[in-house]
């Protein structure tokens, strides 16, 4: 569910980001006519549709698919186990209170993570910025980390660690570092991008040129990587709990639970909280990028 | 006014500057007329006005004092895997002061390559490049070359004027509004200042690339192609306010083009290179004052110049 409303989610909150810095699509023989630069002509030349049918396109993506879940749990082909969206409701309205305490310490290690995460993130790309050599490391380090299979990371790492709500945070940060590495490593080369050409012929510092440019030039590749970093926190946090990172309390630990004891609704319940939530971190990263993606378009 | 005879082949290389200052480009140099004044002075800023004492202005219509771009024997090679791959061989000539100099010749040759090299961007591998008496490096530091090139790269988060204003950022430089106000004027862009580039027509990015490379009032302006991309018209009404802020800056100019019309529209001094590596085949002089470019354009010596260029272009293959 949650992989599966993340493109929902990215319909919802607006275009995919540019590719890069973008230029204009008019014709060489006159300016953009004022209109069409207002409803958002792209680079390429083909006009966005307008708000009102970007809406409703947008919100037939985020009902269809309740109302498939709903089909097809309504069909009985998949048998008792597939709770439908209204008796999943249900089922998390009745147990909300045993829910959200198992899931204050997986939304805590989260957005704990994810904190640590755009910290790493903010001094990372002025880091790689001025000292490109690193870029390198860093498609290395994420194609390392990356390799590392999450579920069986954590009962290592209980090995060294006390088990709780640090253990989780570390595995969350740790799932959230591969696509912030790639990131940094795509912005190190996107903040160069025209530097041998202005930034040379102005004798241009790094860090001037990053601040001036280059930043900008990285907002499409901190964007998609902010997009890929959030939700991947999450899914780390859950799965930490899936391998018994904290053994007590956790949303990942009630998904285990229910799934032991033959609590379909509880599992299904458990899952559309885990779903909110991933839409929430989506909305955190929209709010965050939205302005940049805004002004570099 | 009759055309002068173009002069021919690789001897040209060794007949472009002299250790005095002055050129010795035989036959067209000795065709340029007389000096005149510019038309510039009367609806703009002078150059005096503009930069004191950073642009003397233009000597001649066609740009005759001495030289303030002088390429001597310059190579340059791209390192490859087995050595180097010669871009550049041994190419010579001179750009007087407030001139405009067009390097033409087949695609691939290495004019980019030669501009990137009066640029500074590129060190040579032998010979030397004299701008305004300091060497391309050291005109780079002194943030005295302005540079527009193929694709104009303008940054779509920033105005127009902010675009322009950009070299001052980068080079750490105080905004001169007035000279940008002044630019925005030339160019036609004032009602367009606080637009983004996507708002803009290709002509006027093409033109905010150009109030770019003019901004931090450089002493060359280097263009590399850069109206390739337009339609005939805008080209060519682009070519004419090229000729109008060159004259109104007394900038000296050195611009790359494929269009046989464009560089003997613009420039007082055609450059004809021959194909890969990249070596001087023939060099002409246009003697035609800026302000009759315009009537020139339909003439038959205009005609003539052309055919004696193509001509040229075709023997360098």
């Amino acid at each position: 569910m949650t992989a599966a409303a993340a493109p929902a989610a990215a319909a919802a909150s607006g275009p995919a980001p540019p590719t890069g810095p973008r230029q204009g699509s008019a014709s060489a023989s006159g300016p953009s006519p004022a209109p069409a630069s207002r409803r958002g002509a792209g680079a390429a030349g083909v006009a966005r549709p307008p708000l009102p049918v970007r809406v409703l396109v947008a919100a037939v993506a985020v009902v269809a698919l309740p109302a498939l879940w709903a089909a097809l749990a309504a069909t009985g082909w998949l048998g008792a186990g597939l709770i439908g969206p209204a008796a999943t409701v249900r089922a998390l309205h009745d147990q909300w209170s045993m829910i959200w305490w198992n899931a204050e310490p997986t939304l805590t290690a989260t957005f704990t993570g994810v904190g640590i995460l755009l910290a790493v993130t903010a001094v990372g790309v002025v880091v790689v910025a001025a000292v490109p050599a690193l870029t390198p490391a860093l498609g290395g380090a994420s194609v390392v980390i990356g390799s590392l299979p999450l579920i069986t990371v954590t009962p290592a790492l209980a090995l060294v660690m006390t088990r709780g709500q640090t253990l989780v945070t570390t595995v969350t940060v740790l799932s959230g570092l591969v696509p912030v590495a790639a990131m940094l490593a795509g912005s190190a080369l996107a903040t160069a991008r025209g530097r041998d050409e202005l930034g040379a012929l102005y004798s241009t510092g790094r860090l001037r040129w990053w601040w001036h440019v280059g930043f900008w030039n990285s907002v499409p590749v901190i964007d998609l990587g902010l997009r890929a970093m959030l939700p991947a926190c999450f899914v780390g946090a859950i799965v930490a709990e899936w391998s018994g990172a904290t053994g007590t309390r956790g949303l990942g630990q009630v998904m285990v639970n229910a799934l032991f004891s033959y609590q379909p609704e509880v599992l299904w319940a458990a899952l559309l909280l885990a779903a909110l939530a991933a839409l929430v971190l989506f909305a955190l990263a929209a709010a965050l990028m939205t302005p940049l993606r805004r002004r570099i378009r | 006014m009759s055309m002068a005879p173009p002069t021919t082949g690789r001897a040209q290389t060794g007949g472009t500057a002299t250790a005095s200052g002055g050129t010795d480009v035989p036959g067209p140099r000795s065709a340029m007329p007389e000096p005149a004044p510019t038309s510039a002075s009367a609806s703009a800023p002078t150059s005096a006005a503009a930069g004191p004492g950073r642009y003397p202005a233009p000597a001649v219509a066609g740009g005759a004092g001495p030289p303030v771009l002088r390429v001597d024997g310059v190579s340059f090679g791209y390192p490859g895997r087995r050595g180097a791959v010669t871009a550049v061989d041994d190419v010579s000539f001179t750009v007087p002061v407030g001139g405009i100099g067009v390097l033409v010749g087949p695609s691939g040759c290495g004019k980019s390559t030669l501009l990137r090299l009066v640029a500074g961007l590129l060190e040579p591998t032998a010979g030397t490049i004299d701008v305004a008496g300091v060497s391309p490096a050291q005109l780079r530091r002194a943030r005295r070359a302005g540079f527009a090139f193929q694709d104009p790269g303008l940054l779509s988060w920033r105005s127009v004027r902010r675009n322009i204003e950009l070299p001052f950022d980068l080079a750490r430089l105080p905004k001169d509004r007035a000279w940008v106000d002044h630019l925005l004027e030339i160019t036609g862009l004032a009602d367009w200042a606080g637009r983004r580039p996507r708002e803009l027509s290709g002509g006027m990015r093409q033109r905010v690339a150009l109030a770019r490379a003019l901004a931090t009032r450089p002493d060359v302006l280097l263009l590399d192609e850069p109206f390739g991309a337009l339609d005939e018209i805008t080209r060519a009404d682009l070519n004419f306010e090229l000729l109008r802020i060159l004259s109104d800056t007394g900038t000296t100019c050195l611009l790359v083009t494929h269009s046989v019309d464009e560089a003997v529209l613009l420039a007082d001094t055609v450059v004809v290179l021959g194909p890969r590596p990249c070596s001087v085949h023939a060099v002409h002089e246009v003697p035609v004052p800026r302000p009759d470019r315009r009537e020139q354009r339909d003439s038959a010596e205009f005609a003539a110049r052309c055919r004696a260029i193509r001509a040229a272009l075709e023997g360098a293959r």
